[in-house]
């Protein structure tokens, strides 16, 4: 009996999760960008960005 | 028809038209019907005491057909085991049977002369499966038997020094046989029947009228001279309670058969009465046992009830009660030494073989025991029971045992403090995992199914707000930035997809989703790549042409993409003048779906490793200690 509520309420979880597309590991770099950035034109081409550093190849 | 005994004129009376053979009450000969007259062929013993109800003149009925016991043979093993009745009983329809009493039940045995072909003695062994005619039976028994004294009519001529050569048999439906050899020279002969509780044969309120079977009786012990009660007037072997000797309670007076060790307390006393299922029992006997395997001796103890039923056993062992009942060996089918055995319908596993003897004895036993005696055990399991095969020479018995709790033990036989702490798993003891893991993953699935139509629905829901053409770069990076777009209805998971024909070459995204209202911004990196080529003769590749990332929770807004790409190829590669760069609202995001259906399958998953190691820890004692083999 539990087990069934212990069930019951990972669905629920599980839905709410899917509404508010949670995702378990996050892979995004989180920045605030200056309201000046946002501003200025070619702000965003110009400023620095997270970079993921590519190394390429095989 | 009554007639006068030759040897002192007393009336003889042979009521069945079958009787041969009668004993003279007064003078106790022996007289042979031959012609109209009757022979004197001797005098027979007196009669032994027995635990028997029955008694010459008992009337009785079977399935409505009425009969009279009218004679009465006692004989014993050869080896000298204490005697046992057969009661020749005459019914009203003109036919006659044999009514053997065992361990409190009744076996009723018909003369049967429709199966032609009897197997020879010499051929049979005890545990053997034979066909009688169209009928299966078990060999239960391959023995000796000697005439001990008789009363009443017999079907034949008696004679103190005769001995009988048997094999007793029985089947799944509680049928027996007796494959009577008679003495050498003689004719084989088949009678069958089957097991009655004195109930079904009319005779469960008769008690014998003669005194003769008194309910226990006293001797003493040659040993030390102290008066010993016997509760069950059949018992063969007591202990006595003051100097522990072992007695043969058969002979009068009674015979030391050897002195015992050891002052063992039983858990539960001696005359202890309780209640199992329907049945009232006393405790009557306690035996300590053991087995030696591998070097190590392993002990358990007996304990022997007397009951309206018979006897029953309590065995125990490390804590774990078995409540026993004897089964004729005839129900044991599909038999597989060392293997599996059926019974009832119910597949047992082999447990264990091994050579079993009696260290401890107190009380007393419906056997005469032998020091030193070893008998072969094997137990086979079906949790919550037990089967047992016991065999000594030409005989086996089996019994089949229920698992009980020490609380139930000691519930049943109402004795107050604790029983014995249970170790271990007991080799009956039911396992209490599966039937809560077999729920636990009946839920599951249930919990898994709606899981996954949660998120098959879920992802349904997806759609494509952006597709963008990258340009790459001739040279050095170039930043591509989206016209604004609006997500809405969030927050929401947003994934961000690129597709390019790269060919031994790569490209990496870095990737921004800028929210052009807070300046909030999410930044992913992903590469594409493709490289193939031979080697050693074979062709290989690697990469994908495809790369994605999933930004989680994103807050509805106006929003910008910005790529910045860059790439390397080889000399030999190719990259494609721009890269298709996607973005989907609401797509189905793995990572959620793989943990809830990890949470919901762990606690089955750990109930069915506890399940396995409670098997585990049960046949670790076992012949089959790996898994149960």
């Amino acid at each position: 009996m539990k087990f069934a509520l212990y069930c019951a309420l990972l669905c629920a979880a599980f839905a709410a999760a899917e509404l508010r597309g949670a995702v378990i590991v996050r892979a995004a770099q989180h920045a605030n960008i200056p309201a000046s950035v946002r501003s200025s034109p070619g702000g965003y081409r110009s400023y620095h960005f997270w970079h993921a550093g590519f190394q390429g190849g095989k | 028809m009554t007639s006068a005994c030759p040897n002192c004129g007393a009336p003889i009376e042979f009521a069945g038209a079958q009787s041969l053979a009668a004993v003279c009450k007064s003078c106790r000969s022996a007289v042979v019907r031959s012609g109209a007259d009757l022979v004197n062929v001797g005098k027979v013993p007196d009669l032994v005491a027995t635990g028997s109800k029955l008694a010459l003149g008992a009337r009785g009925a079977v399935e409505g057909k009425t009969f009279t016991i009218i004679g009465h043979l006692q004989l014993s093993r050869v080896s000298g085991d204490a005697a046992w009745d057969e009661w020749y009983v005459s019914f009203a329809s003109g036919s006659w049977g044999w009514l053997a009493e065992a361990q409190g039940h009744l076996l009723l045995t018909h003369p049967r002369t429709d199966v032609e072909r009897l197997p020879g003695r010499d051929s049979l062994r005890a545990g053997q499966r034979i066909w009688l005619g169209k009928e299966q039976l078990n060999v239960d028994e391959v023995n000796d038997a000697k005439f001990v004294t008789a009363e009443g009519e017999l079907p034949y001529e008696p004679s103190p020094f005769q001995t009988y050569r048997y094999a007793d048999c029985s089947d799944a439906k509680g049928g027996f046989a007796t494959i009577d050899f008679g003495s050498p020279g003689d004719s084989t002969q088949l009678f069958s029947g089957r097991e009655l509780a004195y109930a079904d044969a009319g005779l469960a309120d008769f008690q014998s009228i003669q005194g003769r079977h008194p309910e226990g009786h006293a001797l003493t012990c040659p040993n030390c001279g102290a008066n010993i009660g016997l509760k069950i007037v059949s018992s063969e072997s007591v202990a006595c309670p003051s100097c522990r000797a072992l007695l043969d309670a058969t002979q009068q007076p009674a015979k030391l058969l050897a002195q015992l060790k050891g002052r063992t307390q039983p858990a539960l006393p001696l005359g202890a009465k309780g209640r199992i299922g329907p049945r009232e029992l006393e405790v009557i006997g306690w035996m300590n046992r053991n087995v030696l395997i591998d070097g190590t001796n392993y002990w358990w103890e007996e304990y022997l009830l007397h009951g309206a039923a018979g006897y029953r056993w309590l065995t125990v062992y490390a804590g774990h009660w078995l409540f026993v009942e004897p089964i004729a060996g005839g129900k044991v089918t599909g038999l597989l030494e060392g293997a599996h055995a059926l019974c009832d319908g119910r597949s047992y596993r082999h447990f264990q073989t091994a050579m079993a003897r009696y260290d401890e004895i107190q009380g007393e036993l419906y056997w005469r025991i032998e020091t030193g005696q070893r008998v072969q055990c094997a137990d086979y399991v079906a949790p919550p029971y037990m089967l047992s095969s016991e065999k000594d020479g030409g005989e086996i018995s089996w019994s089949r045992g229920e698992y009980m709790t020490g609380a139930q033990v000691w519930a049943a036989f109402q004795q107050t403090g604790a029983p014995p702490k249970a170790h271990g798993v007991g080799a009956a003891q039911p396992n209490p995992i599966p039937a809560v893991a077999g729920r636990s993953w009946g839920i599951a699935l249930a919990a898994a199914s709606v899981v996954m139509l949660l998120a098959l629905g879920f992802s349904a829901r997806k759609q494509t707000v952006l597709e963008l053409p990258v340009p790459m770069p001739d040279a050095g990076e170039l930043v591509t930035l989206s016209p604004p777009f609006e997500l809405s209805g969030g927050p929401q998971a947003v994934r961000i997809s690129a597709r390019a024909a790269v060919q031994q070459a790569w490209i990496g995204l870095d990737v921004a989703l800028i929210n052009d209202e807070s300046g909030e911004s999410d930044a992913v990196g992903f590469e594409l790549s493709h490289y193939e080529g031979f080697e050693g003769g074979e062709h290989w590749s690697e990469g994908s042409e495809s790369g994605q990332a999933i930004i989680g929770s994103v807050p509805d807004g106006r929003y910008v993409l910005r790529v910045e790409p860059e790439s390397q190829k080889e000399a030999s590669g190719k990259l494609p003048p721009s890269v298709w760069v996607a973005v989907e609202r609401r797509p189905f995001v793995p990572g959620p779906l793989v943990l809830a259906l990890t949470l919901i399958f762990l606690w089955p998953i750990v109930l069915w490793i506890r399940g396995r190691r409670f098997e585990q820890r049960r046949w670790a004692e076992s012949d089959h200690p790996v898994g149960g083999g």
